[in-house]
């Protein structure tokens, strides 16, 4: 702009701006990593205020969802009319397979020996639609519980079930800690 | 416990043979003859390098760009990266997170101590800013993925009317404004929310917002990007950032033959032409003098039409909406209880605590909504302002705050620009610049 060497005005107002943007956002930064944990934050569902009204599976921004039940073997009750993979009985039925509560028949169990069944959830089939989940906290022992899948998750900078639930239980917790695990207390 | 987070539920059997289980409806694990309680398998976290990875490339993109825009001035080269920042941002990384929505987390973490932000999510928010006060907006240019998407699109540019212009680049000045608001309430990210282009980079969303992507891209066939400068928030950052970028886009090398051929190419409308016989001085005060006056009464007007719209806005919150569901439901009980009365009452919370949730949001908005209002009058009054503004050149010239850095320019111009080079650097001397290859 200026044929001479001497700067005009405006570039030195220029060049002083931009030293202020330079030191603020180095402040900025600098502020920020000691503030931060360096660790990006990631969602998990508090499975303790999760109240299992399905949102989980369609709210997802991934198709199938991120959110998938998780089964706690240690507190399973091996029920032999597990009340996560069937429907309540007083609807007549028992361990029929019409009375499935798993709309994509993830869930399966082995007999062990009487009268204990082991259930397991197939992961690739879950939808993350939590019937399971209400059944198994109504009547059983809560061992089914979704969580949120890190290995699917996109890690949205807003997450969408987080968006809608109305149980405020999807969080954000720090990625080193990703998972909030149903573990028995005492 | 166990490699704390890495596995999923290592329960160990014998905690529980004795331990009572959390949920209230516990039957003790059986005693079983010949079976042991099986150990989860562990389900992978989230890996946590890319992060790294995302950033480093976030700042050597940026310098790769200014690098192609300002000296190798190469389209073809910019098309190139912008094609990469795509498919590795947009597709690969499946959008988040972005400069764009970054805007909100800072938002956020200024209003709630509580929440720590991420590095990354900071380096997004700083690089293509402190970027743009160097080299201009060369993250629009050769990194932004939502960009890419739209400009390699554009086939056959249309020219906006000047009267439609100002105020649809207002709209970005609005949009800002509100994200800030909703974002450092708590109540919602809407950036990221009404994103119209994370659906095609994750081929799944809500519909929509599919067809409002969809209309936009079918729209950025003959419209220069128009998410870029009718609606993106973070652009105006970048805008104030660039205003003082110390290289940006130039378009002519040596002496401007004023043949208007660099400002029909540029389809953003970003190249100013000469400066032509100076306004009127009279004139211009008038109209300086004139928006002074009316500047005020914009702003008392839109923060007054802020304040009676908080309560309005606030009731698009999450906490608000739950406080008015539960008086409802009081008033008048529903037979089937909603989702969101469920939820509360199985938390062991009262109508009253919703109540007082509820009300520190309608808080914080009776006092943020006419701030949003007062800011959205200022940006009209300013608006009207813009086709005063005067550049000192006489030649054409790119105006580095709407410069988008695409690089289409330099060919259009007949002056040849093999001897160009960038205006010295402080350091060494510079090696002449490659010749620039051809027309794109
Ligand atoms: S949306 Fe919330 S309450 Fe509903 S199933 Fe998911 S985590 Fe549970
Ligand atoms: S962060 Fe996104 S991908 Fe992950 S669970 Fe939430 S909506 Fe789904
Ligand atoms: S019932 Fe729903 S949550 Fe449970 S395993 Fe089946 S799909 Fe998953």
């Amino acid at each position: 702009m200026a044929d001479s060497d001497k700067p005009t005005r405006r570039e030195v107002l220029r060049d002083t701006v931009r030293l202020c943007g330079l030191a603020g956002g180095a402040f900025a930064l600098g502020g920020i990593a000691t503030r931060s944990e360096a660790a990006e934050m990631v969602w998990q569902i508090d499975p303790d205020k999760c109240t299992e009204c399905g949102l989980c599976a369609s709210a997802c921004v991934l198709e199938p969802s991120a959110a998938k039940c998780v089964h706690a073997y240690a507190q399973c009750g091996y029920c032999k009319l597990c009340f996560g993979l069937f429907r309540d009985k007083r609807t007549g039925d028992t361990t029929t397979a019409e009375n499935v509560r798993c709309p994509t028949d993830a869930i399966s169990r082995t007999f062990i020996e009487d009268p204990y069944h082991q259930i397991a959830v197939d992961e690739n089939r879950c939808i993350g639609c939590a019937l399971c989940v209400k059944g198994c906290h109504q009547f059983g022992n809560g061992s089914m519980y979704l969580q949120i899948r890190h290995d699917r998750c996109a890690n949205c900078n807003q997450c969408a079930i987080a968006n809608v639930c109305p149980a405020d239980a999807v969080v954000r917790v720090p990625g080193h800690r990703p998972y909030m695990l149903k573990r028995p207390k005492g | 416990m166990r490699r704390a987070g890495a596995a999923f539920l290592c329960l160990v059997a014998p905690l529980v043979a004795f331990g009572q289980t959390a949920d209230q409806h516990s039957q003790p694990p059986p005693q079983f003859t010949d079976y042991r309680i099986p150990i989860e398998r562990a389900a992978a976290p989230r890996d946590g390098s890319f992060q790294y990875v995302d950033l480093a490339l976030l700042a050597c993109l940026l310098v790769l760009t200014a690098w192609i825009v300002l000296k190798r001035r190469s389209r073809k080269e910019l098309r190139i990266v912008s094609l990469f920042a795509l498919g590795y941002f947009g597709f690969y990384r499946l959008g988040c997170v972005c400069s764009i929505g970054s805007i909100q987390n800072v938002a956020y973490a200024i209003a709630h101590s509580d929440y720590r932000l991420p590095l990354t999510v900071a380096g997004f928010f700083v690089l293509p800013l402190l970027a743009a006060l160097f080299f201009g907006r060369v993250f629009c240019g050769g990194v932004c993925p939502m960009g890419a998407m739209q400009d390699l699109l554009l086939v056959k540019p249309i020219r906006i009317p000047a009267s439609w212009r100002a105020p649809l680049e207002a709209a970005p000045y609005v949009y800002l404004g509100a994200a800030i608001l909703f974002a450092s309430t708590g109540s919602a990210f809407a950036i990221c929310e009404y994103d119209p282009f994370v659906g095609f980079f994750r081929m799944h969303g809500h519909f929509l917002m599919i067809l409002f992507g969809s209309a936009i891209l079918a729209v950025s066939l003959f419209i220069g990007r128009p998410y870029c400068r009718f609606l993106c928030p973070y652009g105006v950052l970048l805008r104030w950032a660039s205003v003082f970028a110390k290289y940006s886009v130039s378009v002519t090398p040596q002496e401007c033959v004023q043949c208007h051929m660099c400002a029909d190419a540029c389809p953003f409308e970003a190249i100013q032409p000469p400066a032509i016989a100076k306004q009127d001085r009279t004139e211009i005060r008038r109209r300086l003098t004139r928006t002074l006056a009316v500047t005020p009464i914009l702003i008392a007007l839109f923060a007054f039409a802020g304040w009676r719209m908080s309560p309005m806005m606030a009731s698009w919150d999450l906490r608000v909406h739950r406080a008015h569901v539960l008086r409802d439901a009081e008033m008048h009980p529903p037979k089937v209880k909603t989702v969101l009365a469920d939820a509360w009452d199985r938390h062991r919370k009262t109508t009253q605590d919703a109540y007082v949730e509820g009300s520190a949001v309608e808080h914080e908005f009776a006092i943020g909504a006419p701030i949003l209002g007062a800011w959205i009058g200022l940006v009209f009054a300013l608006k009207s302002l813009s086709n005063l503004r005067r550049r000192g050149s006489n030649d054409y010239e790119a105006d580095s705050s709407s410069c988008l850095s695409c690089a289409r320019c330099y060919s259009a111009c007949p002056v040849p620009h093999r001897e160009y080079a960038l205006p010295p650097l402080p350091m060494a001397s510079i090696e002449p610049p490659e010749p620039v290859g051809g027309a794109v």
